[in-house]
């Protein structure tokens, strides 16, 4: 009886692992399409422009 | 991970959330803002090292592009860190960690209102910015007025002719939430903070989990009265609004909470 939970509990550790596994595999892959698309020179661009509206000037 | 579980635990959590504060705005390499911040940091900060995310989210909403970017790193922290992010790094969370330090009566509230920061997520964050074309969260954004609006008002006299309502709007609110600070922890990061909305997402997969041993606790509660964020800590780090600041462990008289 014990075994069997001991095992069950280490299967779904390892589920649990595989889940957090796939999750970060998805945005790595969000991650390389968006460098693919080139979409960090917008983020760059629009960073080092002087952001009036994050200070609250029009 | 357990040397990295084992250095936070031994480590003050201000010193890593001054140090960060420092890294993020010391300038040092300006090429970085190519990367979205781990914390809500202003990137109009004259300093800042990294981009805000949220305005970064905001401006890729208003070109009427999906930021894969923006949101893949967001997810690969998230799913690493869940909220410690905002426990550990981020400075306007610093901020009112300190404020809260002060020693006066202390307004307990419920999370019953945590929901609060996915509407603030899905309508100042998305919604509007793409009906409006304008970034409207950064329009009002506490963090932007103390890190950016001020500072370059000083730095440079020649914007203060472009002072109008919005900045004393800003300057309200900026007010607002840091006395608010005084008196309840981390009323921004619980009730409004469009990030920790985005980071809550991922608390219940992230790497960083806690479990409670129940043989060893003797529900003494003081993890729960420790807690910043006021949630039953009992219940698990799986909850949202865990920030994995990991007070309650330390805190622990019984070490029944364990990473």
């Amino acid at each position: 009886m014990d075994f069997s939970i001991k095992s069950r509990k280490r299967r779904d550790k390892q589920m649990k692992l595989k889940k957090y596994h796939i999750i970060m595999l998805i945005f790595i892959c969000l991650l390389i399409f968006g460098l693919f698309r080139k979409e960090f020179e917008t983020v760059f661009s629009n960073a080092i422009t002087l952001c009036l509206s994050c200070m609250g000037l029009e | 991970m357990k040397y990295i579980v084992n250095f936070l635990l031994k480590i003050k959590r201000w010193v890593i959330q001054l140090v960060t504060f420092g890294i993020w705005n010391s300038f040092l390499f300006p090429g970085l803002k190519i990367l979205p911040c781990p914390g809500l940091n202003c990137y109009a900060c004259p300093f800042a090292v990294f981009a805000c995310p949220i305005g970064t989210l905001q401006h890729f909403i208003i070109i009427r592009e999906i930021p894969f970017y923006t949101i893949g790193i967001l997810g690969l922290i998230g799913s690493f860190l869940g909220r410690m992010s905002c426990g550990w790094l981020c400075p306007f969370g610093f901020l009112q960690d300190i404020l809260y330090k002060i020693k006066v009566y202390k307004l307990k509230l419920s999370n019953r209102f945590g929901w609060l920061r996915y509407a603030v997520l899905i309508i100042l964050v998305i919604i509007i910015p793409y009906l409006t074309f304008e970034p409207w969260f950064s329009k009002l954004c506490p963090v932007g007025t103390i890190q950016a609006g001020i500072p370059w008002l000083i730095l440079q006299p020649d914007l203060r002719e472009l002072v109008g309502w919005l900045f004393g709007l800003k300057i309200v609110i900026l007010i607002f939430f840091l006395v608010w600070s005084v008196f309840t922890s981390r009323p921004f990061c619980r009730f409004i903070c469009p990030l920790g909305a985005i980071y809550s997402l991922f608390n219940k997969v992230s790497a960083f989990q806690f479990k409670i041993d129940e043989e060893l606790c003797s529900n003494c509660g003081i993890c729960n009265k420790v807690c910043p964020m006021e949630i039953d800590v009992l219940g698990g780090s799986q909850q949202s609004q865990c920030i994995r600041c990991m007070k309650c462990i330390k805190a622990c008289p019984k070490n029944a909470i364990k990473i």
